[in-house]
């Protein structure tokens, strides 16, 4: 196949494009800078994914798009721009060429946590958040660009919507349980017990490939997590097995950091109508977006995908290790 | 029938980018004016906006100037689109608030202003840090003759612009001479000027350069001098200057007030109490005004109230003119000499 790839240079992108290539794929990426070395099955195209004009001509002849560009960091209306407006800009050049087949990289982010009980599955048919405004600007812009996605599937896109949980790998190994890194390499870890809803890298690139290349993943919306997400704890007991470094952490019950969060934002609207920006991590709708205990399933990408994770948890640590090493 | 007291002024807004958030925090919750449209090309920020803001969306700005008959527009669009967009507010009867930079060139900017002349509405670019507190309390210093004639004003803005990853090819100050600086002189420019009042401009002398090494940001170093009046203003654009800052100090014959717009206090040196004790006297309030200045900064930060809040009194006054017939917080006649200004700093930047 001939897959378009938007975010190309990412963490994950950078993943997708070397699990693609050793399926036999050819590719065009998307990136604001080439690279200085040209490699074989690999067309690099430069340009912004807000301005078409530089890069819409690539898409002819394309078997696939896959979109992983978003902005993760600034200010909603900065992350509004790449990732909402890039989606749109993209998806106008799909229909304007033709091309209907998407896979777009979503996130866990979308779902509405406080709708699911603590305990309690998520998986694909959660409902997504109802109050986006009471989320981070990446939660509201994500929401909203699925909803360009879910619109261009309901006008004729073939369209897998793929969404990973928290992806980890080489350079990214943070300790998705923690809530506040202190000085001194010590830090809260809040809900200790509650499972993370991780995703090796390789593991979620070999995922993104197969959502485009099996016919059968039109339409299908598939989280993705690895097999048997382990618990906060599990995952530092195994990063130190592998002799990475971990912050040790004082843990603080989910139920306490939510009530405590919940106090906070009783006391914001009475005192001062609702107007306090607070750190999310107090803000009960991202403490529960990121802390409430639930459990995770990959039965879907199973399924649909004949996908298994390539790497176990102590394999992908492993590799880690390794790459830090080296 | 409603009375003047009554009335609402019904507000459109062209441009749903990152600034429409600070005028939409105005137009939605202000019980005198009605949002009665937004726009943006994009279907989906118009859309979110839209949505966000209850009332309605478009992507056209003459079907929304048409269907909604505002008695206000905010041009909030890229600055190329100015003219087209603001003239046609104009010229169905709209008055126009206009993002800086205003025109294109001066003689852009004429032919708008005698557009909104001959419609009789008012044509005003947002100049809102004149607006902030602190350079309102400024004003009133210098109001009560408390700092005398002014004789100096020194702005200085440092503000890391040329390593931010957004300063890219395609940045909407990439057309404009000047790049990155052009983008923030006007905010420079009438602040520099403003404290002199109506005193003649003289001569001015200004170099920019590139310093970064960023080829998207055009120019982001600017040092200018300009005689106004009997005193001299001088403006200083950084993008290498630690901590990011925008300070303001303005210098009279009978003593100096001095402020930061990102970073807000206010330092007043005039006579306070017998001369020889003045310096200290001087020194322990400022202290105090220094230390409450964290605290209180400390509180904005956390109630949102950011260093925009300036547009948002300038908002408040410029529909009270609306309404109430008031004088307007930015005349003409400010936007023209702040804008005849620049085009002279830019030439002379320009000419080195």
């Amino acid at each position: 196949m001939k897959l378009f790839v938007t975010g190309a240079s990412g963490f994950v992108g950078t993943a997708v494009v070397e699990v693609a290539l050793a399926r036999g794929h050819d590719l065009v990426r998307l990136v604001r800078q080439p690279d200085a070395v040209a490699r074989p099955h690999v067309i690099d195209v430069e340009g912004d994914i807000r301005s078409a004009a530089s890069w819409q001509h690539a898409l002819v002849g394309v078997d696939a798009v896959v979109h992983l560009a978003a902005a993760k960091s600034g200010d909603f209306h900065t992350q509004f721009a790449t990732t909402v407006l890039g989606t749109e800009t993209l998806l106008a050049a799909m229909r304007a060429v033709g091309l209907a087949r998407l896979v777009h990289v979503s996130t866990f982010s979308v779902y509405d946590y406080r709708a699911i009980p603590v305990g309690g599955v998520l998986d694909e048919h959660s409902p997504l958040e109802a109050r986006p405004l009471d989320r981070d600007a990446y939660a509201q812009t994500k929401l909203v660009q699925e909803q360009l996605v879910r619109a261009f599937a309901e006008h004729g896109g073939e369209v897998t919507i793929v969404r990973p949980g928290a992806v980890y790998g080489p350079g990214n190994l943070w300790n998705a349980g923690l809530a506040v890194a202190l000085p001194g390499g010590v830090g809260l870890a809040f809900a200790p017990r509650g499972r993370q809803k991780l995703t090796y890298v390789d593991n979620c690139a070999d995922a993104i490939v197969l959502a485009a290349e099996r016919p059968q993943a039109v339409g299908a919306v598939l989280n993705i997590v690895d097999d048997a997400p382990p618990r906060q704890r599990a995952f530092a007991r195994a990063q130190r097995r592998q002799g990475l470094a971990v912050e040790r952490s004082l843990p603080v019950p989910y139920r306490v950091a939510a009530a405590f969060a919940g106090i906070l934002a009783a006391a914001n609207q009475h005192f001062v109508s609702g107007r306090a920006k607070l750190p999310g991590i107090v803000v009960p709708a991202q403490l529960d977006a990121q802390f409430r205990p639930l459990e995770y399933t990959n039965e879907a990408a199973h399924r649909v995908l004949g996908w298994r994770p390539r790497y176990t948890l102590d394999e992908a640590l492993a590799r880690c290790r390794a790459t830090e090493r080296s | 029938m409603s009375t003047n007291a009554t009335r609402r002024a019904r507000a459109a807004v062209i441009g749903c980018g990152a600034i429409s958030k600070e005028h939409l925090h105005v137009l939605a919750a202000h019980p005198r004016i009605e949002l009665v449209g937004v726009c943006d090309r994009s279907p989906a920020a118009s859309e979110w906006t839209a949505q966000r803001y209850g009332t309605s969306g478009f992507t056209d700005h003459v079907e929304l100037i048409a269907t909604t008959k505002p008695d206000v527009v905010h041009v909030l669009t890229p600055p190329s689109s100015h003219r087209v967009i603001g003239e046609d507010a104009l010229a169905a009867g709209a008055h126009v608030i206009i993002e800086k930079p205003i025109a294109s060139s001066l003689p852009e900017l004429e032919a708008m202003l005698a557009l909104a002349a001959r419609h009789d509405r008012m044509l005003i670019e947002n100049h809102n840090y004149r607006f902030n507190d602190q350079m309102l309390a400024i004003g009133e210093l210098l109001t009560r003759g408390s700092l005398g004639t002014v004789v100096g004003v020194d702005v200085l803005a440092a503000l890391d612009i040329a390593n931010s990853k957004f300063m890219s090819a395609g940045n909407p100050t990439a057309h404009l001479d000047g790049g990155a600086v052009r983008d923030f002189l006007t905010h420079l420019t009438y602040l520099a000027v403003a404290p002199f009042g109506d005193a003649p401009i003289g001569t001015v002398d200004a170099r920019w350069w590139n310093r970064s090494g960023n080829e998207h940001v055009g120019m982001d170093e600017l040092d200018a001098r300009i005689s106004i009046g009997d005193g001299v203003a001088s403006i200083r654009f950084s993008t290498r200057m630690a901590p990011d800052c925008f300070r303001v100090w303005v210098r009279g014959t009978k003593g100096s007030a001095e402020t930061d717009l990102f970073q807000p206090f206010l330092r007043v040196e005039t006579q306070r109490g017998p001369a020889q004790l003045s310096p200290v006297i001087g020194h322990g309030l400022n202290g105090v005004s220094l230390a409450l200045s964290s605290v209180r900064n400390m509180c904005d930060k956390v109630l949102q109230r950011t260093p925009y809040h300036g547009l948002w009194a300038l908002l408040e006054r410029f529909y009270e003119a609306v309404l109430d017939g008031t004088p307007p917080p930015v005349t003409a006649g400010d936007v023209l000499r702040t804008n005849a200004l620049i085009d002279r700093i830019v030439a002379s930047a320009g000419a080195r």
